[in-house]
């Protein structure tokens, strides 16, 4: 069973990098950084669309977990606790006044945009449904970003952004609709 | 506490009015144990209660719309009085009120909510809690606990000289609590919490961005704890003042009366902290902010 | 990169999330971010072991918890008729909706606890689009308030992560949300008859 010794070994990796990181070991934290920054960089540049921005906010996250690592107690994987953290900054990044100012943060009008930010996606991405997603208006793109791409359930969905189960649910069809609107693909159901 | 022979006896009693007409008025009365619950339910209007001195409800019910329906139900220990208005069709614009009207005996416990109606009790010596969303909400306390809330309408309390429990529960409204003696718990969000509160035991008033303005008399073992988000903390305590101070702020301002000058916290924050006793001690006083301001003074 | 599985707990059902979740979860960012991570590192304080302070905190909220669970039973046993609940918002659509308040990666509530508050919001909002405008915007405004106070809080925290006094700040303010919404969850119990 070569794939579960992996995947026990890498949890095991992990978790030392984490106790390690937690002492105070920048190098520790820098493998952790290593290992997670794909999944936190994809995860601000889906739910900002700005590839700048989701830099910066990567970057906040990291500097963040370092500072709450030791009050990390590992009630949730190392990597949700990360993404938590990470929403979080999209969202309070968002609310301030230099966000709300930002075309990509506005609603309906986020459906109009390209996707050009996106110029760093790898190219064999299936870019129609990136596209898709990309232009959905964010309260329904971070719940298909957060529960369709990264597979949080609605529960776990619905506590990072602090809305409703059932917001959750509700934005997620819309999502469906629009994005089988955008691709013309009412018959893919 | 309703037995089996107490709903049997409900029953009896029990009168749904049918349907009033228009500007209908509606009387009902029942014998009660001085005690009793009185428990009442109204959405727009008003609700007056005063009291007798007899064991005995009395319920005036003006009704102004012919689409409310009144529910009166009574045995020797609860009375419960309900209006319904008809499902969604009310607070958008009509403005029929209902007004009821009660007189109960003076130690009744009451149980009152509202949606936009006001709750106005006078003389109620047993135990009161009086909740509405939007409506005003004014009672006095004597020496049993309080409890009235109003989400975005003002609340009155006005203390009788009586050793009193009273709490107070807002969010826009603001609350304004005079001459109780004992303890007082009162929470608001932006709205103003005003008090003052004689031989205190107890006082725990937070608000997020709201104004705290309290005027206290400490007990010797008085616990006070106070915080605001980013509001204001005033606290003038009559002296002399034998209290032991711990204030906090993350990044607001701290004033004071007496005691040292207040001390930073950490360097990497604009924090202070302040933490002396006055006096013998004895009284605990504990005040935090964030980002408000906390003054405290001895007049 | 990390080997450990990420998908989605239930499969998806949707050819669109099917194929949403076969998009590749790591995006690697254009530059090394690392050294701009690394240079901050040691510019604020870290949160010390904060254990002694989460319990009481964990035990308040566990008991707000509680509350929110014995007053949604109430309400339960208090509603309507459900047809008649469920029909409301379609009888009167919301001139404005609420957003609950979102709590930063550093209050320390918990997914449970804001899961009961979730069940909480549900039945205030049905009754939420009954209030009048002006109380319905009120609400709307302090919700917003509360949502500056936990940001700031969130935000201090950041800065201060060991503080007990901000902790307890940011508990007080998911106690003051639940409040609010209790209020009116309980307000006038028997208002809306059967039609």
């Amino acid at each position: 069973m070569p794939q579960v010794t992996n995947l026990a070994s890498a949890v095991e990796s992990g978790a030392e990098l984490v106790t390690r990181a937690c002492r105070g070991d920048q190098g520790a934290f820098e493998a952790l950084y290593r290992e997670h920054v794909g999944r936190v960089y994809g995860l601000c540049l889906r739910m900002t669309r700005q590839a700048e921005l989701a830099e910066d906010l990567t970057q906040d996250t990291f500097v963040n977990a370092w500072r709450s690592l030791p009050g990390y107690e590992g009630r949730s994987s190392f990597s949700t606790w990360l993404h938590r953290i990470a929403v979080n900054a999209v969202l309070a990044k968002r609310r301030s006044p230099q966000g709300r100012n930002e075309v990509s943060m506005t609603d309906e009008a986020g459906e109009q945009m390209e996707f050009e930010a996106h110029a760093t996606l790898d190219d064999a991405t299936p870019l129609d449904v990136e596209r898709a997603i990309a232009a959905l208006p964010p309260g329904a793109r971070d719940i298909v970003v957060l529960h369709g791409i990264y597979g949080y359930s609605h529960e776990e969905a619905a506590g990072m952004l602090g809305v409703a189960v059932g917001t959750c649910k509700a934005q997620l069809h819309r999502a469906r609709h629009l994005m089988r609107a955008r691709m013309g693909t009412e018959n893919a159901t | 506490m309703i037995t089996r022979n107490t709903w049997l006896a409900a029953a009896v009693l029990a009168a749904a009015v049918p349907p009033a007409m228009a500007q209908q008025q509606v009387t009902k009365r029942a014998n009660v144990a001085p005690d009793a619950t009185v428990e009442v339910s109204n959405v727009q209007g008003r609700v007056t209660i005063t009291t007798w001195d007899k064991n005995e409800v009395e319920l005036v019910a003006e009704l102004e719309s012919d689409r409310d329906e009144l529910e009166f139900e009574a045995t020797q220990r609860n009375v419960r009085i309900e209006v319904d208005r008809e499902n969604g069709k009310y607070g958008r614009g009509d403005e029929e009120d209902a007004n009821l009207t009660l007189r109960v005996p003076a130690r009744a416990r009451l149980i009152v909510d509202t949606v936009s109606a006001d709750i106005g009790v006078t003389g109620a010596r047993g135990e009161q809690s009086l909740e509405s969303v939007s409506g005003e909400v004014r009672t006095q306390a004597f020496d049993a606990a309080v409890k009235a809330a109003s989400v975005s309408g003002e609340v009155t309390v006005t203390g009788n000289g009586g050793k009193a429990a009273v709490t107070t529960e807002n969010v826009s409204g603001s609350a304004v609590v005079t001459g109780v003696r004992g303890s007082y718990r009162g929470e608001v969000v932006s709205g103003e919490i005003k008090a003052s509160v004689a031989a205190a035991e107890v006082l725990e008033v937070n608000s997020v961005s709201g104004e705290i303005d309290v005027h206290a008399e400490l007990t010797p073992t008085a616990r006070v704890e106070m915080g605001t988000v980013s509001g204001t903390v005033t606290l003038r305590i009559k002296p002399p003042v034998n209290a032991d101070f711990d204030i906090e702020s993350f990044s607001g301002d701290i004033d004071n009366c007496f005691g040292p000058e207040p001390r930073g916290t950490s360097k990497y924050t604009p924090g202070s902290e302040l933490n002396f006793t006055q006096g013998k001690g004895g009284a605990r006083v504990e005040i935090e902010t964030l980002s408000g301001e906390i003054s405290v003074c001895d007049r | 990169m990390n080997t450990i599985p990420f998908g989605p707990r239930d499969p998806p059902e949707d050819p669109l999330l099917v194929k949403a979740a076969e998009l590749p979860k790591d995006v690697e960012p254009p530059r090394d971010l690392w050294p701009g991570i690394a240079a901050r590192l040691g510019e604020a304080p870290r949160e010390a072991s904060d254990r002694g302070f989460r319990w009481p905190m964990a035990l308040a909220a566990g008991f707000l918890v509680a509350s929110v669970s014995a007053l949604l039973t109430w309400s339960l046993m208090r509603a309507p008729d459900p047809a008649v609940v469920a029909r409301t918002p379609d009888v009167l659509a919301p001139a404005t909706d609420i957003v609950p308040v979102s709590y930063g990666p550093n209050s320390g509530l918990t997914a449970h606890e804001l899961l009961a508050r979730d069940e909480l919001v549900v039945r205030f909002r049905e009754k939420f689009t009954t209030l009048r405008p002006e109380t319905r915007d009120a609400i709307v405004k302090n919700l917003a308030i509360m949502q500056t106070a936990a940001d700031e809080i969130d935000a201090a925290l950041a800065k201060d992560p060991a503080s007990g006094m901000l902790k307890g700040m940011l508990v007080g303010t998911y106690k003051q949300e639940l409040q609010l919404y209790s209020t009116v969850v309980t307000s006038s119990g028997g208002h809306t008859r059967r039609t």
